[in-house]
Formats: structure tokens, C-alpha cells, sequence
């Protein structure tokens, strides 16, 4: 990591970040903070979870110690709004891509909640470290007030929390 | 013609145009701002529009009152702890009790810290890129990447102010977001000395961060910003908040819900009381909400003065209008130079900046005073009982304004009703006078600019609404811009984003 004038180095104490963001009583939209959460009970050596409403900018600065970070949230078909499941395709870690030139418009149209792809850039300018990132991407249908899954949302979870065990203890191994 | 409570015309002419300003951006929630233009291209009015329902308060019929705290504070995601201490000090009256004077302590500390990390996230993010870049830069660069650019130091110290306010968050209750610790009776668990010393460990470098920003904010005021003072929402009204016993500031409210002992204060811009020691339990009596049909969002009024003479803002510099002193050195000093700038009661809304930097200040120092008392580690900080009462109202200060919580309970404490009355929406008014008087000052020609534009967004942002971004899955929405004739037919459209 490049040394910023001001800045404290800190040591990197573990190398894995997720960071799972959703809001837990907007039914599937909080798939990514329940995995979040359920991960995080699970202890898992050399990873750190983070779970989030939304995302903000705060979250560069772990984000620019960890070696690789990955977002998990929901993701909604275009024919969620209307009760319709969405096409899913194979739940899988895909690599984030982003170009570091070209900042993500995420911060400059809405509100307080960043996008993945400007916090990977925030990490980099802000803390001179940005961190190799991957999204999983639960498919979601149900977005009303209120607790538990659409049978879309049910069925996707336990693979996507196998996905993400298998990721960190694969990473761990590696590191 | 009739008038609607934002001040404006309600009826529409002929050869009006119409400019929407859709989403507007960086502020908390949905919303569109629409310029309606007279026959000769003047500004007629400009309006606010929250377009999104959030329904909370339904969704929490039926449930047992001791859970409201852990759900309304997942109302939002920047300042849930507003809405924990509302909910838990409306459980404290269902219950009859008074909780430990720990207990109130921690409670103040997680307040004060979560009007720290909002206020840094306000003026250090969202709304330093407009004073450092300018009007006249455009929305791709006038953004967070832009200031990063400009002053990288500024936007890692913003970072480090509201880490440092949710590391005391997450000390006191466990968690950054959404700590269930808060609850009737009392708080959890009690503070421990290790964790009182590593609070007192990070107090050193954010004061330092926020003398940095008032210094900075304070030379531009005097420099590049004189006639935003003048122009973003400067005109009288009523200030409402809360006072502490004597008239201090308040953010938490004081034991008896008002009376002798502080409660909310209404103050006039030329200083005058209109109303003092109100209690909280009696706001229906004089809180009115007018509603109109292009928004969601109410505009509350003060009930005895009508929706016109009776509109008032909330927030930051409604409280340090309406306080006689803050009560400690560093925060007094400050507050008697924001008065020597804006006057005895500040009417300029862009000053809403500056009274976030003092009370940013504030914060720390009354933090300091809780975190040196002698009991603050003390064990004894919940009470329990059995339900008392079938009604009661709970109010705190949030980052914004006062919150008012007020829920109606049966024999069992299931939740029969709940009634939210939020800051952003009493400073609804507000926000339409200081869009209205941005567009008729700035609009020459019917030229609509992107500097024009930026300002009446600007002029929002002085308010930091948050209007519950309770999902995030709405997607991302470029910005778009409408012309629209009286006829109700699009004359023009533009987009950014």
C-alpha cells in the first residue's frame, strides 16, 4: 500500500472483507445484510463481514485493508415489480468490474448510498489500496414492508451461502 | 389567489412551463424539485416533491410496543438512533418509569454520536463539493470524486468523523447500525471503563477535524459564499426545538417530557417567544399538518397561528436559534459568532452549514463532560415494569429536528396506532420558500442553467432531508430535467447522469 502523507498505516489484520447491504425489513432487499449476518456467526478465520443498510462512503477505509472484498446484495429482475420471478441466472462470485478512470455515477444521482464500484475507487485515491473485489448478486422478487423471503429469494440462500464459505475458505488457503 | 402552505400560488395560469428537476441528488430518500414558470419566463413557484411512501406507520400495527425501537430505527439507514430514542423514551411512559441516571447518560452519548457522524456526513460529503467546486461546476465533477480530487485530506477527514461517531455507537450498543441496546427502561448494558477510554481516545483528533472544518466553512462565507446568505432560503419564520433546563441546548429532552424544566421552545425571527415549556404529550395541540396533493410529504404548521403565520423550521439552526447558551466554552464561542454573522436569530437556511459544524462541536464537548462523570461505567442502567399506560408521545432531537413518536397500545401492548412526525417533513415549508426564492433570484431570461439548477438543489441540501432511503433497490435514476407548458405538454426534457 502507498504511504498517504497524514495517514496512520494500520495492519492488516484480516485479509477478507464481505460486506452484505440490504435493508432486513424490506423483505428480499435484505438478503445481503441477513447472509451478512449469517456468515459473520460463523467465525470464519481471516474474514471480516460487514453488514449495511446501504453502502457509505466509511466502508473505503476497511475496504483498503483487506486484500479482497465481496459485495453480496439482492438484485431484482425487471419483472419484480409486477410479482413476477425474475429470468435467475447460475448464482456465482462474478469479478466487479469497474473503470478506475472513470468514477461510477453511483455517489452524484442518489442520496447518501454509494455504489461497489465507487467505494473501490474511494479505497484506492482515498487509502492507496483497492482491494480485488467480486459481487454476488442474489436474485430477489419481493421488495414490500415486512420480514421473510419470496420462495425465489428462500431457494437462492443456501447456495449463495455456500458460495461465499467456499470463497473464504478458499482465499483463507490460499493467503 | 390561495395560497398553500409552502407560500405560493396553487393555482395555474395559462403559458405557465413547468421545470422538474428529477431526482434531486445527494440528499436521503426520492424526490423531484419543478420550477413552474409564469407567461414571461418568471419564476412563479418551485416546489418540493417527495414521491415515495414509506409507510412505516402501518406496518407496525399489531406489534408488541418494547420491539418499535429495533424497527423504526430500520427506517433509515444514516440515523437510526434517532428514531431508537424516540421509540424507547415513548416505552419508558408506557411503562411509568424513570430510568437510571446511567442509563440517560448513554443515552445522550449515542445521540450526541449520531449527530456527529449525520452532520459530517451533511457538510463534509454532500455538501462540500458544491462550496469547494462551485456552482458552476457541473454535477459530474461537483460530486464526492470532485472534492476527492480537489482535497483528498477533507474527504479522509469527513471519513474519520463519522467513523469516530459510529465507533461510539458501536462501543455503546454493539453494533454501528441499528443497535438494539436502546430499549424502555433504560439501555442494555452498561458502558465499560475500557470502552469509556478508548471513546476518550478518539475525542483529541475529531475536534481537531471539526475546528478544521469550521475554519475552512468560516473563510468561505467571508470569501466566495456572502451571497448565498442572502439568497438559499433567508426570510423569517418560526424555529422550533428543544431546550434544556435554564434554555440550554438540548438534544435529548429533559426528564418530565417538558414543563419547568426545559421542553420545546418556539421562538419568532425577532426573538420573541411564541411558546415555551411545551410539553411533548400535548404536541397535537399545537401541531397541525396541512397536506397537498403533489407530495407525500405533510407540512406541518403551528396549529394556533394557522398553516401560513405558523410554519417553522427544525434542525440545527432552529436549536441554536432557540437556545440561550450551549453550556460549554468551545460551542459558546462559535455560537456567539454565528450570531454576530447571521444576527441575534439566524433566517439564512445556508447557515444550516454552518450551525452543523457547531454542533458538531458541541457534540464532542458535551460528549467529554458525559464520558469524565464519575458514574458513567456504572452497572445499574435498565429498570423493568409492566405496562402502565395505553398512550404516550417520546420525542428526541435527531441530526435534523425534532422527532416526535407517539403510539396508542392495547391491554396487551400490541401497537393499535403510531404517529411519526419527522424533521424533514416540519422543515417541508422551509424547503419550498428557499427553492422558490433560489429560482426567482437566479433565473434571468428563461434561462434555465445548470449553475440555476445546481443552486436549487444546493438550496435543498441546506435542510439535509432524509426521506428514508428504506430500500436501496430503487435503482440508480439519472437526473432529469422537464419543461412542461400549461397545457401539461412536455416542451423540454434534459437528463444528466
Amino acid at each position: 500500500m502507498k504511504p498517504i502523507p497524514g495517514m496512520k498505516r494500520v495492519a492488516r489484520i484480516k485479509p477478507l472483507l464481505l460486506i452484505g447491504y440490504g435493508n432486513p425489513l424490506r423483505q428480499d432487499d435484505g438478503l445481503g445484510w441477513h447472509i451478512a449476518m449469517a456468515i459473520e456467526a460463523l467465525d470464519l478465520p481471516g474474514l471480516q463481514v460487514l453488514a449495511a443498510q446501504q453502502l457509505t462512503l466509511e466502508l473505503a477505509a476497511p475496504m483498503a485493508l483487506a486484500e479482497a472484498v465481496v459485495f453480496v446484495d439482492a438484485a431484482y429482475g425487471k419483472d419484480a415489480a409486477n410479482g413476477s420471478a425474475q429470468a435467475i441466472e447460475p448464482l456465482a462470485l462474478k469479478p466487479l468490474h469497474h473503470n478506475p478512470q472513470a468514477p461510477d455515477p453511483g455517489p452524484q444521482t442518489f442520496s447518501h448510498q454509494l455504489t461497489p464500484q465507487a467505494l473501490l475507487l474511494l479505497a484506492g485515491k482515498l487509502y492507496g489500496h483497492q482491494p480485488a473485489a467480486l459481487q454476488l448478486l442474489v436474485p430477489a422478487q419481493w421488495h414490500g414492508h415486512g420480514e421473510g423471503f419470496s420462495p425465489c429469494a428462500a431457494t437462492a440462500l443456501p447456495t449463495a451461502m455456500a458460495l461465499l464459505v467456499g470463497w473464504a475458505g478458499g482465499e483463507s488457503r490460499r493467503a | 389567489m390561495a395560497e398553500s402552505p409552502d407560500g405560493v400560488p396553487t393555482a395555474t395560469h395559462a403559458n405557465h412551463r413547468t421545470v422538474t428537476i428529477d431526482p434531486v441528488t445527494r440528499i436521503e430518500g426520492h424526490a423531484k424539485i419543478s420550477i413552474h414558470l409564469d407567461g414571461t419566463g418568471a419564476v412563479e413557484t418551485a416546489r418540493f416533491h417527495v414521491v415515495e411512501f414509506r409507510g412505516f406507520e402501518r406496518f407496525c400495527e399489531g406489534r408488541p410496543f418494547p420491539e418499535m425501537a429495533a424497527i423504526t430505527a430500520r427506517i433509515c439507514g444514516i440515523c437510526p438512533v434517532s428514531h431508537l430514542l424516540a421509540a424507547a423514551k415513548t416505552g419508558d411512559k408506557l411503562l411509568a418509569v424513570t430510568i437510571p441516571p446511567t442509563a440517560e447518560k448513554l443515552r445522550r452519548l449515542m445521540n450526541l454520536a449520531q449527530i456527529i457522524q449525520s452532520h459530517a456526513l451533511s457538510f463534509f460529503h454532500l455538501s462540500s463539493p458544491d462550496f469547494l467546486l462551485g456552482w458552476d461546476s457541473g454535477p459530474a465533477k461537483r460530486n464526492l470524486f470532485g472534492l476527492m480530487a480537489a482535497d483528498p485530506d477533507l474527504a479522509r477527514s469527513g471519513i474519520r468523523l463519522r467513523q469516530f461517531g459510529q465507533s461510539v455507537i458501536e462501543v455503546l450498543g454493539g453494533r454501528k447500525i441499528h443497535p438494539a441496546w436502546v430499549v424502555p427502561g433504560g439501555v442494555r448494558s452498561p458502558l465499560s471503563p475500557a470502552g469509556r477510554d478508548q471513546l476518550l481516545a478518539g475525542l483529541p483528533e475529531a475536534f481537531a477535524i471539526a475546528q478544521r472544518g469550521l475554519a475552512l466553512f468560516k473563510q468561505l462565507l467571508d470569501t466566495k459564499l456572502a451571497e448565498e446568505l442572502e439568497v438559499f432560503g433567508n426570510f423569517p419564520s418560526l424555529f422550533m426545538g428543544l431546550v434544556g433546563a435554564d434554555g440550554h441546548w438540548e438534544h435529548y429532552g429533559t426528564p418530565d417530557g417538558g414543563s419547568a424544566a426545559g421542553g420545546l421552545r418556539i421562538m419568532a425571527s425577532d426573538g420573541s417567544l411564541v411558546a415555551d415549556g411545551l410539553r411533548e404529550d400535548d404536541y397535537a395541540s399545537f401541531i397541525a399538518e396541512a397536506v397537498e396533493p403533489w407530495s407525500y410529504l405533510k407540512f406541518p404548521y403551528i396549529t394556533a397561528l394557522g398553516p401560513m403565520a405558523g410554519r417553522y423550521r427544525v434542525g440545527p439552526l432552529a436549536r441554536l436559534n432557540i437556545c440561550k447558551s450551549i453550556g460549554t466554552e468551545r460551542s459558546d464561542r462559535e455560537l456567539l459568532e454565528l450570531r454576530q454573522r447571521g444576527g441575534p436569530v439566524v433566517t439564512a437556511s445556508f447557515l444550516y452549514h454552518l450551525a452543523r459544524l457547531i454542533e458538531i462541536l458541541a457534540c464532542l464537548e458535551q460528549m467529554e463532560e458525559l464520558l469524565a462523570s464519575p458514574e458513567i461505567c456504572d452497572a445499574h442502567v435498565r429498570v423493568r415494569a409492566s405496562l402502565k399506560a395505553h398512550e404516550a408521545v417520546g420525542v428526541s432531537e435527531a441530526p435534523r429536528g425534532t422527532l416526535f413518536h407517539h403510539y396508542r397500545v392495547d391491554g396487551d401492548g400490541l401497537i393499535e396506532k403510531v404517529n411519526l412526525i419527522i424533521a424533514t417533513g416540519q422543515n417541508n415549508s422551509a424547503m419550498n420558500r428557499t427553492i422558490t426564492q433560489i429560482a426567482r433570484h437566479y433565473l434571468s431570461n428563461g434561462n434555465l442553467s445548470e449553475a440555476l439548477l445546481n443552486r436549487v438543489e444546493a438550496g435543498i441540501r441546506c435542510f439535509d432531508p432524509c426521506l428514508s432511503c428504506s430500500t436501496h433497490a430503487a435503482g440508480q435514476m439519472p437526473l432529469q430535467v422537464q419543461l412542461i407548458g400549461a397545457d401539461g405538454g412536455l416542451l423540454q426534457e434534459r437528463f444528466r447522469g
